[in-house]
């Protein structure tokens, strides 16, 4: 498992390129036990939008959870972990419609064959 | 007749479609169709006769078609402003078309706005391919010129053999170790080539450099 830090300090001189990558997430505040799911609309080097079954207060730390959807040489892409935190929550124009978060990513992970 | 008004000849083999186009470019003002020819040799002699502004020229047509046609009306001194109005044209056709000195490639499948916009264009002394307005010919000609291997060296970024697989096994979530081990190279000599990708890719770190794999299926390219 290798570990990297995000850093923060290069959105102020150069803000990251978003990636449309249509991925599930999971997602959860640390404290929580239960993975929520989610559907990532775009994602940075620093960040993520995405659309989730339940929102989270702004400033919550959050785990979140993706598959790299790529496969080389029959080995499945990464499962990437993330720790971070909420920094937008959209409230849905409709109840029922998935709450939108934008989350700051602090630390990820990639964990092979997962 | 205005001195504005864009005086264009048609020239097709389909009786319906010229119809139809007059019918499209006279509700237009500013636009009137002063002729029709159903093959090239008679667009070129109707080119001739009637001076058109704008020829609006098939690519396929019997007897003379549409590229002979082109080559004949480029010897006269000031040729017609010529629009290759077509169903299907490749990348060759394209090249020799503007080369013949036609100033716009549109296709049928075309917007009427878009077909409009190309004679005013034309008309404003730009060139017209595809969807839009172009104003440097020789970029356009060198892009349609860019042969396929170097169409895949912009799709790979000039990233070496090596490099794409080494960033296969990173979107695998290999670490540097792993990959060391992986093709028996050093961690220094990963750590060289990783200098490298991110340099040439523009991005900070691993996260990114998996991001932006994944969306530019660069994996895809090292299979």
């Amino acid at each position: 498992m290798s570990k990297r830090w995000a850093d923060p300090s290069l959105d102020s001189s150069r803000r990251a390129p978003r990636f449309p990558l249509a991925m599930p997430i999971q997602y959860r505040a640390l404290e929580d036990l239960v993975w929520l799911n989610g559907q990532i609309e775009n994602i940075s080097r620093s960040g993520v939008i995405f659309r989730g079954e339940k929102g989270l207060p702004v400033s919550t730390t959050i785990l979140m959870r993706f598959e790299l959807p790529a496969e080389f040489g029959g080995e499945p892409g990464a499962q990437v972990i993330c720790c971070g935190e909420v920094v937008r929550a959209i409230l849905p124009p409709a109840e029922d419609d998935r709450k939108v978060l934008a989350a700051r990513i602090l630390e990820y992970t990639f964990v092979r064959g997962a | 007749m205005d001195k504005t008004t864009i005086r264009i000849l048609i020239a097709d083999d389909h009786p319906i479609f010229r119809d139809g186009l007059r019918g499209l470019l006279e509700a237009e003002p500013g636009f009137r169709v002063i002729g029709e020819a159903a093959d090239g040799g008679e667009a070129v002699k109707l080119a001739r006769q009637l001076k058109p502004e704008i020829l609006l020229l098939d690519l396929n047509m019997p007897r003379v078609p549409g590229l002979e046609a082109l080559a004949e009306l480029a010897k006269a001194p000031t040729p017609v402003r010529t629009i290759v109005l077509t169903a299907a044209i490749e990348r060759a056709q394209i090249v020799e078309a503007l080369q013949l000195g036609a100033r716009g490639i549109v296709m049928k499948e075309s917007a009427t706005e878009a077909l409009l916009k190309s004679i005013r264009s034309v008309m404003a002394g730009q060139y017209w391919v595809g969807r839009e307005s172009v104003s440097d010919l020789v970029a356009t000609l060198r892009d349609l010129l860019t042969p396929a291997g170097e169409e895949a060296r912009k799709k790979t970024f000039g990233l070496t053999p090596r490099e794409l697989e080494i960033i296969s096994v990173i979107v695998a979530g290999y670490t540097n170790k792993d990959i060391a081990q992986k093709f028996s190279i050093s961690e220094q000599t990963v750590k060289h080539h990783l200098t490298n990708i991110f340099d040439k890719l523009g991005v900070s770190n691993r996260l990114e450099l998996a991001l932006f794999a994944v969306n530019h299926h660069l994996f895809e390219e090292a299979a």
